[in-house]
């Protein structure tokens, strides 16, 4: 189901975010007839891919998995034609009828965005992190993989997308240090699989990170796993923890945001720049429900048709 | 397997007032049963509120009388209507919600509990939401009314059969009248779409579909100005709004989708509404009344879309929630208002 | 091949569970020229075996017309749905689709041998009544709005000896559909000349009723 897209093509619309107000969003804007480009970091890496039992999803007696849930809303998209990356957004750039979003493996253009980038993000409180970024520590392994040749690393992240980074990483790195922070990875099990299994990974569960050491560079991690105080030279830490703040770190401070890190739009879901739009958990507008994030995912790409049709009223897409 | 649908038998109507424990005052009463009322009761029964839903005529609201549904986000392969209906129907009952198909006719929010009465009864709600959706509107012509259920339809689901290898004439240009008018092709000899603009509403995924389809034919800017007929309806007297020129098409059927009409009669001076009778809230589904939310369609003018009108029955009830939390006790003791 | 899917099955069960009077369907079939008289003849016998206190009787149209003139059936295929009484509950065509729930309905309700769902101003209405009163809802299987207007008539023909009231599935009898000229579903006819439109409330119906019976008077 999902197309490798390397951003050669103009999209009418790219979605950050493949969560249930993307995938909507995306849904929505195919069957609308948009060239629609979803870019996604997996399934199992949104406040759904955790979620075990919902019940509560209306149409979905359930009990059906989040992950599930979202899977069975992209493959709807995909049917009315929206493309998939699995990539994450690291830089964009909205201003004008051009819109870029750089990934880690390309850039992609599109005439109007909707973020759904959703609430897992997190402030850089370990000790270190902040002042050793780009020299060492790095959120990006198909970025920064290449510098770590014959080196050790760290990984810490317990998801698909800390999964996939870390097994990038054996590709270049000599050692693995893989640290989750819970005992089991909730990563899909084929890639939680590979990664245990992997010749060049070191797996430590419960392992919370305390601090990243090095004066010019990164030089060691100090972290506890299982209780037990560690501290290992590596060169690099690759960093994929999940906390409970809008991701917008990309945007750059491109977009205003309100005092607790959430995107603002008005009542049509648009955001101060024109063209760029926002749906799901990134508002903080409701309380954390899937129906919710869905339902303002509809909404934000039925905006964006009227603003790419330059309609005056917006057309309803009915079903009926 | 033959297609059947099963909705829950109806429990014993109440002779006077509601049984919810012995004071007959709900948590919260959801006034419609399409889907924002039925997501509403969904998580207002896990919020283990005591919840009565009215679901008037037509439980399960519109996608009850619509073919398929392509964009209800969770089905990657599309639902008929009546069967996500179903589904909605039977979640909010799993979840505990009592459902009626009732209907309230008069409304009180002038105090609380909140007074709610149908043809049958009287209930008491601490909090309402409102979810009574909307109606399809009329074309206000001469014959409309007469020759209504004997050639003239608002629901080609229903009616479609009738016109086996007969003709129809759709009147409308969005994606209602689009998709029913291709439904009725099914059955239809040929289907004509009459729209007042030049040129059509519809999204093009419907266009696209209208177009290829051999038996639909397109009368575009044209108006239907009267349904002419004897014991039924044989054909329509249509004008071109712009050659003025006026004409008799035949035909043995009038399906009706210009576009929907809130229900919101009987909130006429309680509820703030806009200028097109829509209930008018905020971004948390409160109206003007402290206690009374809304959702879906009937305060929705611009999306009306199945997850829209869910997505905003989940907020409501939530709100409904929160606003119990804040203000639990009732103004006035159950009972002692004159019902 | 069931018609009826398990779980389906189950839910019936379940809504049979309670069920205190002796329900007996009585069902009329041929060997041909019916389209849906072997369909329905299997969902009656498969409904019948999902409670005890449900029982299926099948007789033949033809050869047992004596049967058919005692409980007034004129057509088929048809179900009659007998309790401790014959309260003139029937069903003429496929109850399939959403009439599938009418037919449930109507079991329960036959069975409990009172109107359940009539208001008390309705019951009293209807004890009012003294002349026959034949009410016919024609409606179609994928016709959401028809099982309210079915369950309401057969209501009245349980609170009253007077009234009986047949469910006709429009598309199985196109020369009924045409007698009454029923375009549009459902349609609720009263005496052969009083027609209703729609999924009306007891009140309306009621109403409509008092008046097919005051015109007759006239």
């Amino acid at each position: 189901m999902f197309q490798i897209s390397l951003g050669a093509k103009r999209y009418d619309v790219i979605v950050i975010g493949g969560g249930p107000a993307g995938a909507t969003a995306a849904l929505y804007a195919a069957r609308a007839g948009l060239a629609t480009l979803v870019i996604d970091k997996g399934l199992t890496a949104g406040a759904l891919g955790t979620t075990g039992n919902i019940v509560n999803y209306p149409g979905v007696p359930g009990p059906i998995s989040g992950a599930e849930l979202v899977r069975r809303i992209r493959e709807q998209a995909a049917s009315f034609g929206a493309e998939f990356v699995n990539d994450r957004a690291l830089r964009a750039e909205l201003a004008g009828p051009d819109k870029k979003i750089w990934g880690g493996q390309g850039v992609y253009t599109g005439r109007a965005v909707i973020i759904a980038t959703g609430a897992l993000g997190r402030t850089q409180h370990i000790p270190g992190e902040e002042r050793l970024l780009g020299r060492g520590v790095s959120y990006c392994a198909t970025c920064d993989g290449a510098f770590f040749r014959e080196r050790q690393v760290a990984v810490a992240g317990n998801n698909d997308e800390a999964a996939e980074e870390a097994l990038t990483l054996t590709r270049f790195a000599s050692t693995v240090h893989f640290l989750s922070p819970t005992p089991v990875l909730q990563a899909s099990p084929h890639l939680a699989g590979e990664l245990r299994s992997h010749p060049r990974v070191v797996f430590y569960p419960a392992a919370r990170l305390r601090e990243i050491i090095g004066t010019e560079r990164v030089e060691m991690v100090r972290f506890t796993s299982e209780g037990k105080e560690q501290t290992i030279p590596v060169e690099g830490v690759f960093i994929y923890l999940q906390g409970n703040l809008p991701i917008t770190d990309f945007l750059e401070g491109q977009l205003p945001t309100s005092e607790g890190g959430c995107l603002l739009v008005d009542e049509h879901f648009q955001t101060a720049i024109p063209g760029v739009f926002a749906a799901g958990d990134v508002l903080c507008r409701h309380l954390k429900q899937a129906v919710i994030a869905a339902a303002e995912g509809a909404q934000a790409a039925m905006a964006v048709d009227r603003y790419l049709h330059g309609r005056e009223k917006l057309r309803p897409d009915w079903s009926k | 397997m033959l297609e059947l649908h099963l909705t829950a038998p109806e429990r014993e109507s109440p002779a006077s007032g509601p049984e919810a424990g012995e004071t007959g005052l709900y948590d919260l009463i959801v006034l419609g049963g399409g889907p924002a009322g039925l997501t509403a009761a969904i998580y207002a029964g896990r919020a283990r509120l005591k919840t009565l839903v009215l679901t008037g005529y037509l439980p399960g609201g519109q996608p009850a009388n619509t073919d398929v549904v392509e964009n209800f986000p969770a089905f990657p392969d599309g639902v008929a209507g009546p069967e996500l209906a179903r589904l909605f129907l039977q979640q909010a009952r799993r979840f505990g919600a009592r459902l009626e198909t009732d209907e309230a006719v008069r409304v009180d929010f002038s105090t609380r509990p909140f007074a709610i009465h149908t043809h049958k009864a009287t209930y008491q709600g601490r909090t309402v939401i409102v979810a009574t959706g909307v109606v399809p509107r009329r074309l206000g012509v001469p014959g409309e009314d007469r020759f209504f259920g004997r050639g003239v339809s608002s629901c080609a689901t229903c009616d479609g059969f009738f016109y086996r290898d007969r003709d129809v004439v759709v009147v409308g240009g969005g994606d209602s009248a689009l998709a029913e008018g291709i439904f009725l092709t099914r059955f239809a000899r040929q289907v004509t779409i009459v729209h007042r603009r030049d040129e059509l509403r519809a999204t093009k995924i419907y266009q696209e579909r209208a177009f290829a389809n051999p038996k639909i034919r397109f009368l575009l800017s044209t108006v239907v100005e009267e349904i002419l007929g004897d014991q039924t309806v044989n054909g329509v007297r249509v004008r071109n709004v712009k050659t003025g020129e006026s004409r008799i098409v035949e035909t043995d059927g009038v399906f009706i989708y210009v576009g929907m009409e809130p229900r919101t009669e009987l909130f006429v001076g309680q509820l703030e509404l806009n200028e097109q009778g829509y209930v008018v809230s905020d971004r948390r589904q409160r109206t003007n009344v402290p206690g009374v939310f809304v959702a879906g369609d009937v305060q929705d003018p611009l999306y009306r879309q199945i997850v829209v009108a869910a997505g905003s029955g989940a907020i409501a009830a939530m709100e409904a929630e929160k606003f119990l939390g804040e203000y639990p006790d009732v103004s006035n003791q159950p009972g002692s208002k004159a019902l | 091949m069931p018609l009826i899917s398990q779980e389906i099955a189950n839910q019936v069960k379940d809504y049979f569970a309670d069920l205190t009077g002796r329900v007996r369907l009585i069902m009329f079939t041929q060997e041909f020229e019916c389209e849906f008289c072997a369909e329905t003849r299997q969902l009656v016998e498969e409904i019948a075996r999902l409670s005890d206190k449900v029982e299926a009787e099948v007789y033949n149209f033809v050869t047992d017309r004596e049967k058919a003139n005692e409980l007034g059936v004129d057509k088929i295929p048809a179900i009659a749905v007998i309790g401790a009484q014959d309260y003139g509950v029937r069903f003429y065509g496929i109850p399939a689709g959403y009439e599938f729930s009418s037919l449930i309905q109507a079991i329960r309700t036959v069975s409990a041998g009172r109107p359940e769902l009539l208001s008390p101003e309705g019951v009293q209405r209807l004890a009012r009544i003294g002349s026959p009163v034949h009410i016919q809802v024609f409606v179609t299987p994928t016709c959401p709005y028809c099982p309210q207007a079915v369950v309401l008539a057969h209501q009245m023909a349980v609170a009253s000896p007077m009234v009986r009231a047949d469910m006709v599935e429009a598309t199985e009898f196109p020369h009924l559909a045409i007698k009454y000229q029923v375009m549009g579903v459902p349609r609720t006819v009263i005496n052969e000349k009083t027609h209703i439109e729609g999924a009306a409330p007891e009140s309306l119906v009621l109403a409509k009723l008092e008046e097919a019976l005051a015109g007759s008077r006239a």
